[in-house]
């Protein structure tokens, strides 16, 4: 079974990890009580491109998970593929990650990816 | 628009955690997408769904854990990025294929130009076998 087709339109954006990554760096804190206890400003939520517009499509910038951030720190995302988007099933998001320690990109070589599949 | 997003961050997150959180900014590709009719687009071309334009003598990729061929996601022409490609870390040109599985995924990357790409068709997963049917009995397990 194969998916319908869609043609693409590609446009720049900008990309912030959701509160809670950003705040636990900050403060090296725990995350789940950032979570509760310091709510990401909302003026910056409708300005920049972040978690909740989940689900969605995009290459680069970050994962955007039902569970918060996921990324490892060897780790960037190359391609957030939304199977529920696609197909109105409820289905995954499939987040693509390239290796950054072997320079995957770089030498186009993309045998070092990591696949997440979150329902 | 970043710095739309740095004056948001001025205005809004306590003195001691801008700079950090500024760090994190970082950009993205949004894809927006239209359904059209499957085969409709032109060989080569930015896609989700439908089937893949491979490279002439490239197989369809399969899961090396359960040997089952994987389900084509998307295709991105390289070159249709390079102006949306702000951090400039995508390949400048050739074709980047996208598949997955239950639980996994692949990557293709080909640097063959368009014209030597070619839509590739469903590989045949199983061959249609005819069923028969026939009677029989059978006991509850705790009776046997």
């Amino acid at each position: 079974m194969n998916y319908d087709e869609y043609q693409l339109e590609f446009s720049k954006g900008y990309t912030l990890p959701d509160a809670a990554s950003i705040y636990a760096e900050s403060l090296q804190k725990d995350v789940g009580r950032l979570r509760e206890d310091d709510p990401f400003p909302e003026e910056l939520m409708d300005n920049a491109y972040i978690y909740p517009e989940f689900p969605d499509h995009h290459l680069l910038g970050y994962a955007h998970t039902l569970q918060g951030n996921q990324e490892q720190l060897d780790w960037r995302l190359l391609f957030q593929f939304s199977l529920d988007e696609i197909d109105g099933s409820g289905g995954a998001s499939v987040n693509f990650y390239f290796s950054i320690k072997s320079e995957a990109l770089r030498n186009c070589d993309f045998n070092d990816v990591r696949v997440d599949v979150l329902n | 628009m970043k710095e739309k997003i740095i004056a948001c961050i001025d205005q809004n997150v306590p003195l001691i955690y801008r700079e950090g959180m500024k760090n994190f900014i970082r950009p993205v590709i949004r894809i927006q997408t239209k359904k059209c009719v499957t085969g409709s687009l032109p060989v080569g071309s930015s896609k989700i769904g439908g089937f893949p334009d491979l490279p002439s003598g490239v197989e369809w990729p399969y899961s090396l854990k359960d040997k089952e061929k994987y389900r084509f996601v998307a295709q991105f022409n390289l070159k249709e990025l390079v102006s949306f490609d702000e951090e400039g870390v995508l390949p400048k040109d050739g074709m980047l294929y996208f598949f997955i599985d239950f639980g996994s995924g692949t990557v293709l990357y080909s640097s063959s130009p368009v014209d030597q790409i070619v839509r590739a068709e469903v590989p045949v997963i199983r061959k249609p076998e005819k069923l028969s049917f026939r009677k029989s009995l059978n006991l509850l397990m705790s009776l046997s």
